[in-house]
């Protein structure tokens, strides 16, 4: 059992535990750690390789060119299309330790907030190592907050690596579609 | 255990030099299960057949096949399914990884730096001797074995110690077992088993971890056991959050932990609320101590024996408890700050955990809860030299009369409300005055800032290692035993009062 408090409306302010900082007790030091990881993702391509990521079919060869069909055409290769922020907001808690729910449905561009509602420290890990969004350990302690924009559909799975592997245990998925119109 | 797989593993007890002097433990574990009896929910623990005594079950065929979801096994086991570390596979690791359901793996003695992860069902990992086969995390490492979503798993007769999480942990399985297991000085719990059902632990030690010794949580029905296992100078010596349903604490000892059993509910993880938790012949003392690893729920709990902390309909009898700064046994609220969800209402106190864990959370949610602790019985218990009561309840959303607990034929000097089996008896109606000398839990938030704050656990000063802990009997020998049949049955009603230790 990890920091639960015994009683007493009349001392809920007086007392103190891992799990004080509720969601809106986030302090600054986190935000502040959380803030770059946050910013750099709003401004900036979607990651590098999300795992599922629909694939766009690969356009088809030009008639009439003069390019032989069996020689490599250097053809750009369509990126996944990334949706600007939508001003909506996917909640997910971190409980003990279970992500719930563990899988939720985005539209591109909504932004997911993972609450650490437990009292034991998790942390949000992509699945994939080549994606750069997740918070580690440090920032993800019990009542700490962390926020995401995904703006690129495809579906990210992501693990908390003390209570899982990346595919049994403590983990979850976001699934990004996107936006209807 | 094919006859040629008996030989291999002779050989090895030969071979080894810890090992022929380690093994010839007491058999106690078979001592202490006995054919289930069938006279209510109290009485009985519901649960398989102990299998018969290790020596004849080692001239026999392993009974358990692989499961369905291995293809093709690809094991690099001997013919025989064991696995021998460092002999055959360099690391336990390496062993697991290389092992299909049903296998065992065989640990020499010494000390492996490793973070083992099991994936494979039905495996059995065995130290070949409990004090010997030491999983040393070094305060790196994390886990001692991990066990995720892998069903039926035993780990058995080793030592897990200096991990910065868990010595042993089981997450999201359907069968698990650990028994003579040494967990020392680990970072979070000794033997941890979350999300998981159908297990037992039984024979073990946990010392030195700031939150339990030993936890089951998250889980109705657990259908689990914990048998003949001791925790000393942890947080908690059992806690076990969410959890309950066929679940027993038996024939244990808890001492000098900040808190003896403190079974509890709380939102911050599934399967709320705790309820249903039997917990008889255990002894329980001097959960006072002041110079352990703690997190903030054992230091608020300190002093207190057995404590159920918003716990529901859970029975507590034939505990001998004594020696404790404020309950003997205690049923108290939880207040629950920052929760994850509105509390269930009674009717949904029955709900399976598979059922629960997919309901949505309320639109909603409260800042604060209040647990408050229903329908708990207590009774035959033998409680003395409580500071406070020996038996205490309080209610603060709730006033203690209306939540139903009972108290009958105890042995004990104090009592919070004064009267206490008169006033809510289990076999009749109770009368009096609950305000007098009602139980004071409030005072026990004030207190909490002048308690001796937690000691970190890698420097916090531990009693050694107890040099008399059995080994498991046979451990060379016996046959693989997946936790595919436990618990094994019990008979509960045939638990008495345990003596008093000696000295």
């Amino acid at each position: 059992m990890r920091a639960p408090i015994l009683v007493a409306a009349a001392a809920v302010v007086a007392v103190s535990s891992c799990g004080a900082d509720g969601p809106d007790g986030t302090t600054a030091a986190q935000l502040d750690a959380a803030a770059p990881l946050v910013s750099a993702v709003l401004g900036q391509a979607p990651p590098t390789t999300p795992p599922t990521v629909p694939s766009t079919p690969a356009p088809p060869s030009t008639v009439g060119d003069d390019v032989s069909s069996e020689e490599p055409v250097d053809e750009p290769v369509d990126e996944p299309q990334a949706f600007a922020p939508n001003g909506e907001t996917v909640e997910v808690r971190a409980l003990d330790n279970t992500f719930r729910p563990e899988t939720v449905q985005i539209e591109a561009g909504t932004e997911v907030l993972w609450i650490n509602g437990g009292r034991n420290e998790h942390n949000v890990i992509p699945v994939n190592d080549d994606e750069t969004w997740g918070v580690d350990l440090d920032g993800f302690q019990p009542g700490d907050e962390y926020t995401f924009v995904f703006d690129t559909p495809g579906t990210y799975r992501y693990y908390c690596t003390i209570h899982a592997t990346k595919d049994a245990g403590m983990i979850g998925a976001v699934d990004v579609v996107a936006p209807a119109s | 255990m094919t006859r040629s797989g008996i030989m291999r593993a002779a050989g090895l007890l030969l071979a080894g030099t810890l090992v022929v002097a380690a093994c010839g433990g007491d058999d106690s574990s078979s001592d202490t299960t006995t054919a289930a009896t069938d006279d209510g929910a109290a009485e009985t623990t519901v649960g398989t057949e102990a299998p018969a005594s290790t020596e004849s079950a080692a001239t026999t065929e392993a009974t358990t096949a692989p499961t369905e979801a291995t293809d093709a096994p690809t094991t690099t086991a001997g013919a025989d399914g064991i696995i021998v570390v460092p002999t055959d596979a360099g690391t336990i690791q390496e062993a697991v990884d290389r092992a299909v359901p049903g296998d065992l793996i065989l640990i020499e003695p010494g000390t492996y730096n490793e973070a083992v992860n099991v994936t494979t069902d039905e495996l059995t990992i065995r130290g070949l001797d409990r004090a010997g086969v030491v999983l040393d995390g070094e305060f790196e490492l994390d886990n001692g074995v991990r066990v995720l979503g892998a069903n039926g798993v035993t780990v058995e007769n080793l030592t897990t110690q200096n991990y910065t999480n868990n010595g042993v942990f089981w997450t999201g399985v359907t069968g698990y077992r650990g028994s003579y297991i040494t967990a020392y000085r680990n970072g979070d719990y000794g033997i941890y088993a979350f999300d998981s059902v159908q297990g037992q632990l039984d024979n073990s030690y946990a010392a030195g971890s700031p939150d339990a010794g030993f936890y089951i949580g998250q889980c109705f029905p657990c259908d689990a056991l914990i048998d003949e296992v001791h925790a000393e100078h942890n947080g908690l010596g059992y806690s076990g959050t969410d959890s309950g349903g066929n679940l027993a604490i038996v024939n244990s000892t808890f001492n000098n932990n900040r808190a003896g059993v403190v079974p509890n509910s709380g939102s911050y993880e599934l399967c709320y609320p705790q309820r249903q938790t039997t917990i008889i012949g255990n002894l329980v003392y001097s959960n006072n101590q002041p110079d352990t690893p703690a997190i903030d729920v054992a230091i608020l709990a300190m002093g207190n024996g057995i404590l159920a902390p918003g716990g529901v309909a859970n029975t507590i009898e034939r505990n001998r408890v004594w020696d404790h700064d404020k309950t003997g046994i205690g049923l108290v609220p939880f207040l629950e700050e920052g929760p994850n969800d509105d509390l269930p209402t009674q009717d949904e106190w029955d709900i399976p955990c598979e059922d629960q864990r997919n309901q949505p959370i309320a639109d909603e949610i409260p800042d604060v809860l209040l647990w408050e602790p229903y329908d708990n019985s207590v009774v035959d218990n033998v409680v003395s030299d409580s500071r406070e009561a020996d038996l205490g309840v309080a209610g603060v959303s709730v006033p203690a009369e209306d939540l139903r607990n009972c108290w009958s034929a105890n042995t004990f000097g104090t009592s919070a409300p004064v009267g206490i089996e008169t006033l809510a008896p289990c076999d009749g109606t109770g009368s009096g005055n609950w305000d007098d000398g009602a139980l004071n839990v409030l005072a026990w938030l004030d207190e909490v800032a002048t308690r001796p704050p937690s000691v970190d656990y890698e420097i916090a000063e531990l009693p050694p290692i107890p040099s008399d802990l059995p080994n498991m009997p046979d451990a060379a020998t016996a046959p693989a035993q997946p936790a595919t049949d436990v618990p094994y049955s019990i008979d509960l009603a045939s638990i008495e009062v345990p003596a008093e230790p000696a000295g």
